[in-house]
């Protein structure tokens, strides 16, 4: 793309071009609109909390829609796109291919989310983003369901496509003399979220039509009148959701291991156990789906299991802080904006995983399940951790994109708001829950510790919603009047930038 | 085996039959009475796991934030001091 600003080309022209750079902008432009769409339903959301009592959604089923949406939109239209386009940029070029294997299935698999989120926005179902049956195959009112199913299946599709592209260009168009265990890292986390998403997206793509059949009262899986179990559904659909955390977390990684030896100007302290802990990651993440579920009456010996097996991601992950902790120690640490959103990261990350380890901890799980603590602690993995990390790569990316540089200290004003927001927000979640305070409630008992914490968590949120807004000012000004950027270094930390040339001989 | 994998794998192995046994307390059917009690377990628990998590929580990141103080470019060891041009004298 850094030949757009030496040599402008239609609009038309990188819209139906097959060429990775261009499907990957495609890709970032769509997350990062959809980002700020879903973050506007947040913020709607967190206005009504603001007091109890009825404020601005009208009423509790258009509240259901509101976060139903939100969270659907924030996952399958944020975070799985927004990787897949800076995959879709860095993989050829990190593998040292002239594009992805197949760069018209690559042009499809993009097209399809647009479908796929139209069918999402207009549906605006309440399901609440699980879909759980009973509700969803009874009560839920069509056709809002039903395009919230059929929009899945097409963003799971689409999904499909793009990573056995990914499989294919890493393991089979890899440049000869590229050894795999010299491959980057983030193209290691590329391929094992691929591999993910085709062992975890047919189990829910089974459970959508199971749950559409049931709909439409020609079966009853799920269906406790018809001799159904809606407990069945949980299980396939946390089979596919669970590994789906990791699938939002592991691109994460791989761009902290892109950005962190870079800014310290050190090598990677450990390559290897990088390697091993994403394989670890990405086995793990089948082994604890059903910890999401322990409160729905497993027997002791089940829970005990997934309790251990969401347990065993903990090792696994702490290899991955070490390393880059490891990698940071004795270097020369240079604190561009790309970097502060990766330290926030880091930290987070932290404090998010004891979270986690609270929840799956049986005895607590009780205390916790269902209650606002369960969203802080899932927000501060996803907002904390991965959109902090994807923000930074977004900003460490855009010289390479655009070939001009962002404003730094307006990306640094951005930084300081959202990571102190993210904390203001999430943590007070997770108290909010420790008081009693159930999720997914249009209203709320007016006691005084809740008013006064959903005011605060309120308040954390639209101040990461102004922080985003003046990213998208940033970015949308500096793309057309930002200083040219230096192509090999353009952020002077005295290492090579990516093959940014690589356009040119292709035009 | 090294003697201390085996010390170590014992360790692991009495602190998980530890917790079994906590949990299943924690669990066992009870008497209106024993339910109280077993409120408090787990709040004890929940009470217990948040100080170890506070714990690890600040040495790990404070390692983090000691690490980018301490390497940080702009700290006085990491600056470049570039040396002495030739035939100054310096």
């Amino acid at each position: 793309m850094v030949l757009e600003v030496k040599k402008p080309r239609p609009l038309w022209e990188i819209i139906f071009s097959t060429h990775h750079t261009d499907i990957g902008l495609l890709y970032i432009i769509f997350s990062v609109t959809f980002l700020m769409m879903g973050g506007a339903l947040a913020l709607a959301i967190r206005a009504e909390l603001f007091l109890p009592g009825q404020q601005i959604i009208p009423d509790p089923a258009t509240f259901h829609r509101f976060f139903t949406v939100h969270g659907t939109t924030m996952l399958f239209l944020w975070a799985i796109p927004f990787a897949a386009g800076i995959g879709n940029y860095l993989i050829p070029i990190l593998v040292r291919y002239k594009d992805m294997a197949w760069p018209k299935l690559n042009a499809v698999a993009f097209w399809m989310l647009p479908v796929g989120a139209g069918m999402v926005w207009l549906g605006f179902a309440d399901l609440g983003w699980t879909a759980y049956p009973p509700y969803s195959i009874i009560r839920a009112p069509g056709p809002a369901a039903e395009l919230w199913i059929f929009g899945l299946k097409i963003l799971g599709l689409s999904s499909i496509l793009g990573s056995i592209n990914f499989v294919v260009t890493i393991l089979r168009c890899k440049h000869p003399d590229l050894p795999i265990m010299k491959m980057s890292l983030f193209a290691w986390s590329i391929l094992a979220i691929s591999f993910m998403q085709l062992v975890a997206i047919p189990t829910f793509a089974a459970a959508l039509i199971m749950t559409y059949t049931d709909r439409l009262g020609i079966s009853g899986f799920f269906n406790p009148a018809l001799g159904g179990d809606p407990i069945a559904y949980q299980h396939l659909f946390w089979f596919t959701f669970h590994p789906e955390v990791y699938i939002f977390l592991l691109p994460g990684v791989g761009m902290l291991y892109e950005m962190i030896p870079k800014f310290s100007r050190k090598p990677i302290y450990s390559y290897q156990s990088g390697v091993i802990a994403f394989m670890l990651l990405s086995t793990i993440g089948f082994a604890s789906w059903a910890h999401h579920m322990l409160a729905v009456g497993m027997s002791f010996t089940e829970k005990t299991v997934f309790m251990v097996g969401t347990l065993a991601a903990v090792p696994a992950s702490a290899m991955h802080v070490f390393n880059w902790i490891a990698t940071m120690w004795g270097g020369r640490i240079k604190f561009a904006a790309p970097m502060l959103f990766g330290i926030g990261a880091i930290l987070l990350f932290f404090a998010s995983g004891a979270g986690g380890v609270v929840n799956t901890a049986l005895p607590l799980d009780f205390i916790t399940h269902d209650s606002y603590w369960v969203v802080g602690h899932f927000h501060l993995i996803l907002m904390g951790t991965v959109s902090l990390t994807f923000t930074g790569f977004l900003y460490y990316m855009f010289p390479l994109i655009t070939g001009r540089m962002y404003n730094e200290k307006l990306a640094k004003i951005h930084f300081v708001a959202a990571f102190t927001g993210i904390i203001v927000v999430f943590m007070t979640q997770h108290l909010l829950g420790l008081y009693g305070m159930p999720r997914r409630y249009f209203d709320y008992v007016p006691l005084e510790e809740w008013i006064m914490m959903n005011q605060i968590a309120s308040t954390g949120a639209w101040v990461v919603g102004a922080s985003y807004l003046l990213m998208i000012y940033n970015l949308l000004r500096s793309s057309a009047k930002g200083v040219f950027a230096n192509m090999r270094d353009p952020f002077n930390i005295g290492e090579i930038y990516y093959d940014y040339r690589r356009r040119e001989p292709i035009h | 085996m090294q003697p201390k994998n085996v010390i170590l794998l014992g360790v692991l192995a009495l602190m998980s039959i530890f917790s079994l046994n906590f949990l299943i307390q924690a669990f066992a059917e009870t008497t209106p009475e024993g339910y109280v009690i077993r409120q408090e377990l787990v709040w004890g628990l929940f009470y217990e796991m948040m100080v170890a998590a506070f714990i690890v929580g600040a040495v790990v990141n404070g390692i983090v934030i000691y690490v980018i103080w301490r390497y940080r470019e702009s700290h006085k060891r990491n600056r470049i001091v570039e040396p002495p041009a030739e035939g100054t004298g310096a």
